[in-house]
């Protein structure tokens, strides 16, 4: 990335819907936010690519609350109604999504599995007082490693169904890159997503959900105790998922800076530690860094001159804002890579994940499956004709480009 | 299961512990984990809901609305009956039989 953050940063919030977006992605407006929010109401904005970034972003509940009740009289009728209705189906996907939560979590309980929820209405309630204010769409679960067998199957008698295949040697290939089972029910507005890791295996096994179960605490939800993560351990936990999905979603750089609102300097101090010795410092710092430079949340000035003196936060916050700039979501395989590789802290962790990168890439997945049926035991066949597989497609990429290249000359003529 | 008790200003009414409850722009969904039911509450219902939170006499509740709002006290209390008997119709809320003590 050639230019500075700033530089990235000014060219992004250049487009008023975008400044909008950031200015809406928090619980409660302070005054002199309103006043720039309502004049940048009032400039001549592309509503539906506000909502279509609102949507990508996963903060529509929050635009919705905040415009439907400033009601700024340049926003058409024909952006609000849809808004409302969108708001509206939300909150009610949201409490029967949270009172399901409530059952599993009890089954669990009875089970002897303590369960974290992660993220979803729990942490909605926790951070914006409500459980509709942030957007999900399935309900996030940690248990400990040990525990997620008996997990799945308790959720299973419970009438889940595995989203995808779990069992069998496809079952086992499918999950090695994953970090939690996906289960859904007939309802389409219930599924659970059981993690055993906060992060899948080849970006580090630090935050390591026994030791987060242990020493968690208590919340309410609905009038019903839940265990909730302990809040020095929910910054790296949050910046870890954040980074998994190169912090392309506002909404979890939102929840960061929610959660600032109730964090002491000794409490930072303790999530630096706790980030530290997990492996997640750079990405705890990464977020924090994002959370302040987009949101203008107030941090202690230590953590900030820790991201500022780290050799790539900078960099790689940059690359986060130029992407959405772009427009894109960083779904091509080597940008994912490159991002891992420098979120990563240390010589170590980068080459277990290349390490493990490889072993992944050498995995047989569905499209070879699909393609041809074998039964499971021939399984092992599977492996040479994935290796066959991607050698034929990236030779006809590469026979592709070099031709393109080769012709270039041709065509300048 | 207990018929409910009627419902007059005197009754004491509460909202039940066991439901959810969440505020989308310009009203407040309530359900109920038991029934599995949503009921959906426009601004002045969910105001009356904020006022349930705490056990309350009904003719109080309609006090504070009459402060709050400009409406007629007889079609104000009218339709808080009919709201609290909806809520108390979907276990939303408990109510007290009247205990005889006046209104203010």
């Amino acid at each position: 990335m050639k230019y500075s953050f700033q530089s990235a940063l000014a060219g992004y919030k250049s487009r008023p819907e975008h400044e909008l977006l950031l200015l809406l992605a928090r619980s409660e407006l302070e005054p002199d936010l309103r006043g720039r929010v309502l004049e940048l109401c009032g400039q001549a904005l592309d509503w539906q690519h506000l909502l279509r970034w609102a949507s990508f972003d996963r903060i529509m509940p929050l635009v919705a609350h905040h415009l439907l009740d400033l009601k700024p009289p340049s926003v058409p009728a024909g952006f609000l109604d849809p808004l409302r209705t969108l708001a509206w189906d939300h909150a009610r996907s949201a409490l029967v999504q949270s009172d399901e939560l409530l059952r599993v979590l009890q089954r669990m309980e009875e089970a002897g599995l303590p369960a974290l929820p992660f993220k979803g209405p729990v942490l909605s309630d926790l951070l914006y007082g409500d459980v509709s204010m942030r957007q999900f769409t399935d309900l996030d679960i940690l248990v400990r490693p040990s525990d997620a067998a008996k997990g799945r199957s308790l959720l299973l008698s419970c009438g889940y169904r595995p989203r995808h295949i779990q069992e069998g040697p496809r079952g086992r290939a499918a999950l090695r890159p994953q970090c939690h089972y996906q289960l859904v029910r007939d309802d389409p507005r219930v599924g659970v997503e059981l993690h055993w890791r906060v992060l899948p295996r080849a970006l580090g096994d630090g935050l390591d959900p026994a030791h987060l179960v242990e020493r968690a605490g208590w919340t309410s939800l609905g009038g019903v105790q839940v265990r909730m993560f302990r809040r020095q351990d929910l910054p790296p936990v949050l910046a870890a998922h954040c980074s998994k999905h190169l912090c392309n979603c506002v909404q979890w750089i939102a929840d960061l800076a929610e959660l600032s609102k109730g964090m002491e300097e000794d409490d930072w101090a303790e999530s630096l530690a706790v980030a530290e010795r997990a492996g997640v410092r750079r990405m705890l710092l990464l977020c924090l860094f994002l959370s302040h430079e987009l949101l203008a949340t107030r941090l202690p000035e230590r953590i900030l001159e820790s991201a500022r003196a780290d050799p790539l936060v900078p960099s790689l916050a940059c690359e986060v804002v130029a992407r959405r700039l772009a427009g894109g979501a960083g779904s091509v395989k080597r940008e994912r890579i490159w991002f891992y590789l420098r979120v990563l802290q240390s010589g170590p962790q980068r080459l277990f994940f290349l390490l493990r990168t490889a072993q992944l890439l050498a995995t047989p997945t569905v499209r070879e499956w699909d393609r041809v049926p074998l039964a499971d035991v021939w399984f092992f066949l599977y492996y040479p004709i994935r290796a066959a597989r991607l050698l034929i497609k990236w030779s006809r990429r590469s026979w592709t480009r070099l031709r393109a290249f080769c012709l270039q000359p041709e065509t300048l003529k | 299961m207990t018929p409910p008790a009627a419902l007059g200003p005197n009754s004491v009414v509460q909202a039940v512990p066991e439901h959810l409850c969440c505020s989308p722009p310009g009203g407040r969904i309530l359900f109920h984990r038991g029934t599995g039911k949503l009921f959906e509450l426009d601004p002045v219902g969910s105001r009356v809901w904020g006022l349930l939170q705490d056990s309350r006499r009904v003719a109080e509740i309609q006090q504070i609305l009459l402060s709050e709002y400009d409406a007629e006290a007889e079609e104000c209390g009218r339709d808080l009956l009919d709201l609290l008997q909806d809520l108390t119709a979907e276990r939303l809320i408990t109510v007290q039989p009247t205990t005889g003590a006046p209104g203010p």
